[in-house]
């Protein structure tokens, strides 16, 4: 049968026509990815597949196969928050917090990617990332002091 | 049954909770603002201290980002003395919490947040009383500190919370002439204190109204009507017999809706079902609104009336005539909403991420026919608001079909339906003319506002001028809206402004006068004044009698009370503006949480910026032809510009509302910009497309 890993739990998929964030918060109850427009524009489905960012809204389950998924829920080892889970917590980067779950995501895998980003490059990974409620400047600032403690 | 064993309950006179503006009989505010009756049993618990010593805070105004979590629990902890840590809030469960008319208008630091002081207040003078009595001496002797009601000069004398509550239920009221300490010692009111729900959010911990499971939960897939005002003609479900999964189609009254037991089975099911529609032609499309706002104006208010314009237009060395357009834009949150509601025996529990849960839950009651007790209404957190999740109408929709299957059901928005099933900002259209002498002296200011829709609220809101005249008539009229027009961040105040503050500026332009210099010069109320020069300094404002091609524009706003100044420098890049720095001031009275009136002002910022550059609600003939972030833009992060938000220090002032102040003066300021940039006016928002139409 075919399985994914979802923060390091393996699960058997039955129905791989199955939307993957729907698989996500409905199937797994992981409902820290959220569903901010359906489209793939807004990013706040974001999650990880073996460390790359997709829109999980725009996938099926089908599609991540054999995959090695992290979620928001997934990022802390235990008690101890990943580094950026930190960085937002100290820049008090979030409002209504519904978009940062997404944030989180892309901007764990830009420093996955690379190891010192510029503010372009954080600017370009978040480009598709919306926040309404206005906070971008203090998640620069996260990817800022993230790169400052490197 | 809950369990009032062992506990301090302060209770409090909810009719505190209305904001000041509005109390005192003033019933037509009550149509406005969708606020329901006030429960007869005035007095209702705001904050409890359990035989623990847990401080709980109860209150009905809801977190939407704004971060009134943590604004409260620093007013309680300053007034305990307590750490934030110790202290526990529950926000918006009408089960649990007191009677409230809504969170809206920045009212929630000046209106609850005072009554939770007094709350804390009442609290802390009671636990000395408890102390005075068992160590016999006068209550005076003693202080709060972390948790222990010590005397003052003997430490060794200290009594826990707990230990002073002990096997008692005490209930006390705040009473009416209860007076705060004037001095704040600063623990916590003033300090920048973290976000208290920030773990919960970063982890995903935090529970939204999209994430509420219920076992044996219906996904509802609501058929909605291809253009308003389009009816059910009739339904062709044949399709659906061949299925052989579970569903249920219902249809009652207007609702047609199917419901299946995961969210893409309702989805598909409801594609397989054939709905033909009775259209309502002939509604009005957005091309149309300049002319509707003017030909059917109705409820005019006159708000300033001072000399006579005629005389003082007479007096002017010149005359300026200009006409300024804001179109509808919407909220759009990050968070469709979404609704589930589950029936227990004749009590109905609904979880709704709504602004009003006393109002929804009044909606719900009166829907049923229901008693108080049978309906509770919980509010989950919420993705954004921003004023439009006071209508919550999916919260009906959900309890309908809960209680005709039996079974929990939830209800949801897409994207596309947030939009066009949500309330707008208003269209609005400003005439405004006036008089000004060589001097720099305005002889007469006169300003017609008209806002679309019938709630007069909206559009009175930051109409009048705070510039010197003999001559001033402020007029505000409602007109026919052919879209649902609702709350906005700063209803109409952001949009008035616009008008005024560009306006100003054309005035000052016209007699080659700085226009900071032409502000300073008729503006009286020093609070303004200090605004206003603060972020000149920052921005290192050029004083110039002609445009300076540097691109900088400033302005200034008021609302809920508070004062703003914004300075802008912007440019263009290719054919995008780009606003590269804003500097705002506030005075919003005391500063309780900075760090979060900071985040407040930067947000305000960054939603004007997309109704100033981009956003405009395209609609035809009863269709929204731009929902969704497909088509509907809105600010990103490469569209961010420097922001420096300065609190001006007024600890002497209470506090007023900070929420609606970065949005109010933006359209004006980045318009002002432009000119001094460019020598283009542009009078009609969004910029950016009529910079590219031009």
């Amino acid at each position: 049968m075919p399985k994914i890993t979802v923060n390091n739990i393996n699960h058997n998929i039955t129905n791989l026509k199955r939307n993957l964030l729907s698989f996500l918060r409905f199937d797994l109850e992981l409902t820290g990815t959220k569903l901010g427009c359906g489209e793939g524009l807004c990013g706040a489905c974001t999650i990880l597949v073996d460390g790359q960012p997709i829109k999980s809204c725009m996938s099926t389950v089908g599609a991540v196969i054999e995959g090695d998924l992290t979620t928001i829920e997934g990022l802390a080892d235990g008690e101890i928050l990943h580094p950026v889970q930190e960085a937002f917590i100290e820049q008090s980067a979030m409002q209504c917090g519904y978009c940062i779950p997404g944030f989180i995501m892309n901007i764990t895998a830009l420093f996955n990617r690379e190891k010192n980003p510029t503010r372009e490059q954080a600017i370009e990974a978040l480009s598709e990332n919306i926040c309404r409620c206005g906070t971008y400047s203090r998640i620069l600032k996260v990817v800022e002091s993230l790169r400052e403690k490197k | 049954m809950k369990k009032n064993n062992n506990l301090l309950e302060i209770f409090g006179d909810i009719n505190l909770s209305i904001p000041k503006r509005m109390r005192a009989g003033q019933t037509g505010y009550r149509t406005v603002t969708y606020m329901t009756e006030i429960p007869e049993d005035n007095f209702q618990r705001m904050l409890s201290i359990n035989k623990d010593g847990i401080v709980t805070i109860y209150a009905s105004k809801v977190d939407y980002g704004q971060g009134i979590k943590t604004g409260f629990i620093i007013a309680v902890a300053e007034e305990l003395c307590l750490e934030p840590e110790k202290i526990n809030i529950i926000l918006g469960d009408t089960d649990l919490c007191p009677w409230d008319p809504g969170t809206f208008g920045s009212d929630s630091t000046a209106s609850v947040g005072l009554l939770l002081r007094n709350a804390a207040t009442t609290a802390r003078e009671k636990l000395y009383e408890l102390a005075a009595e068992r160590a016999g001496i006068s209550k005076d002797n003693f202080i709060s500190i972390n948790g222990y009601i010590e005397q003052k000069d003997n430490p060794s004398v200290a009594y826990s919370f707990s230990e002073l509550i002990g096997q008692q239920n005490i209930k006390v009221n705040i009473p009416e002439n209860i007076s705060l300490s004037s001095k704040i010692d600063n623990l916590y009111i003033g300090n920048n204190i973290k976000r208290i729900d920030g773990l919960e959010k970063v982890t995903g911990k935090s529970k939204y109204s999209r994430d509420i499971l219920v076992p044996e939960m219906l996904f509802a897939k609501v058929i909605r009507p291809p253009a308003y005002g389009a009816t059910i003609n009739k339904i062709d479900s044949t399709n659906l017999q061949k299925i052989s999964s579970y569903y249920q189609l219902i249809h009652e009254g207007d609702l047609l809706a199917i419901l299946a037991e995961s969210d893409e089975a309702a989805q598909h099911l409801s594609s397989m079902i054939d709905v033909s529609w009775h259209t309502l032609d002939g509604q009005a499309s957005r091309w149309d609104m300049p002319k509707i706002l003017l030909d059917s104006k109705f409820d005019t208010s006159v708000l300033q009336e001072e000399g006579n314009i005629d005389v003082g237009l007479n007096e002017a060395d010149i005359i300026l005539e200009e006409t300024y357009y804001v179109p509808y834009i919407s909220t759009t949150p990050m968070e469709p909403r979404a609704a589930v509601a589950k029936w227990d025996d004749d009590k109905l529990i609904v979880w709704a991420g709504t602004q009003r849960p006393h109002g929804i839950k009044s909606e719900l009651m009166k829907l049923f026919n229901l008693q108080a007790k049978q309906v509770r209404v919980i509010t989950p957190e919420i993705g954004g608001g921003f004023g439009a999740k006071s209508l919550y109408p999916i919260a009906s929709e959900a309890s309908i079909l809960s209680k005709i299957v039996n079974k929990p059901v939830r209800v949801a928005y897409s994207r596309n339906e947030e939009t066009i099933f949500s309330s707008f900002r208003p269209a609005a259209l400003m005439e405004v003319k006036a008089g000004v002498t060589i001097d720099g002296s305005i002889t007469a200011w006169s300003f017609k506002a008209v806002h679309a829709g019938e709630r007069f609220l909206i559009g009175r809101r930051g109409a009048t001028t705070p510039y010197s005249s003999k001559n001033i008539f402020v007029e505000v009229s409602c007109a026919d809206s052919p879209l649902k027009t609702g709350s906005y961040r700063s209803l109409g105040a952001a949009v008035n402004h616009f008008a005024r503050e560009a306006f100003i500026d054309e005035l000052s332009r016209s007699i080659k006068c700085d226009p900071l210099e032409f502000r300073l010069q008729n503006l009286k109320d020093e609070r303004y004044i200090n605004v206003l020069r603060s972020v000149a300094n920052k921005i290192q404002w050029q004083s110039s009698t002609s445009p300076t091609k540097i691109g900088q524009g400033l302005a200034i706003g008021i609302d809920v009370g508070s004062y703003v100044a914004l300075a802008v420098h912007i440019e263009i890049i290719g054919t995008e503006i780009k606003i590269s720095k804003v500097a705002a001031a506030i005075d919003c009275g005391l500063a309780i949480d900075h760090d979060g009136i900071v985040n407040q002002v930067e947000g305000g910022i960054i939603q004007g910026l997309g109704g100033t550059l981009y956003e405009a609600i395209e609609f035809e003939n009863g269709t929204i032809i731009n929902p969704g972030f497909t088509r509907y833009r809105v600010p990103k992060i490469n569209n961010i510009p420097e922001i420096h938000v300065e609190i001006l220090d007024n600890k002497t002032t209470p506090s007023s509302g900070a929420g609606e102040l970065g949005i109010v003066p933006i359209a004006a300021a980045i318009s002002n910009a432009l000119f001094d940039l460019t020598g283009q006016r542009v009078r009609e928002l969004p910029i950016q497309r009529q910079l590219q139409s031009s």
